[in-house]
């Protein structure tokens, strides 16, 4: 039993040194910084833009609008309208 | 010290109100504003509705109305109504309420007027009809049947 005290006090020093010595050093952990990218802002304020026009819309949801009309002969041009001039 | 703070109480009461009014107003008036847009688009959407139909107006990339061809303009918005508007008048009263509305939209979501006058423009091109008229950024009036071909 006796044999075997100076190895466990050796082993016990050996502990608490390197246990001290960790506890020492400093440890630095980097983090990187979160990236916010453009791309993310602009889908996000996009999507604020499109929920407000909708919203201010809603109004065109209940006339009816025939998607299936032709255009009337009276002032629907005819072949390919090359005018400008009348710009908004 | 108690009849000084009652003395005081009211004072600081009417301070407290007029700044709650102060910090109300403004967010307040936007509001009646957009209402006030909003009704004089709903007057206005039937007839450019019809306007579309007839291929007189379409939507252009700015997100605002625009004549198709410029013969268009002197003409009136009902044909048959020599009271009615003409189609310039029509167009001037419809965009300037519709810039108005990107610079409000834009001021409340902290944004430009531009980025909203082009999701205006993208929102009114999804939803034209087949026979409605759409300009691009090319300049082309084109109708929308055409135009989803092309894209």
């Amino acid at each position: 039993m006796n044999r075997h005290a100076p190895c466990c006090w050796m082993a016990g020093l050996a502990l608490a040194g390197v246990m001290t010595v960790g506890g020492c050093t400093s440890h630095r952990v980097t983090v990187d910084p979160v990236e916010v990218r453009p791309i993310h802002m602009t889908v996000d304020i996009n999507i604020k833009i499109d929920r407000e026009l909708d919203r201010f819309f809603d109004f065109e949801d209940e006339v009816p609008v025939d998607h299936g009309a032709r255009a009337s002969s009276t002032g629907s041009p005819a072949g390919s309208p090359k005018t400008e001039g009348a710009q908004p | 010290m108690t009849g000084r703070f009652w003395l005081f109480t009211p004072a600081l009461l009417m301070l407290l109100l007029t700044g709650l009014l102060a910090l109300a107003t403004p967010a307040s008036a936007q509001s009646d504003e957009r209402a006030a847009l909003q009704e004089r688009f709903k007057q206005r959407y039937p007839a450019l509705v019809q306007l579309k139909r007839d291929g007189r107006v379409g939507e252009t990339h700015l997100g605002l109305a625009g004549a198709v061809r410029s013969e268009y303009l002197s003409q009136r918005v009902d044909k048959d109504d020599d009271e009615s508007p003409t189609v310039q008048r029509f167009l001037n009263d419809e965009n300037r309420d519709r810039r108005r509305l990107f610079e409000l939209l834009a001021e409340e979501l902290n944004t430009t007027a531009a980025r909203v006058a082009e999701r205006e423009a993208r929102r009114r091109f999804d939803t034209a009809a087949p026979y409605e008229y759409l300009r691009p950024a090319d300049g082309e009036w084109i109708r929308k049947r055409d135009y989803d071909r092309r894209e």
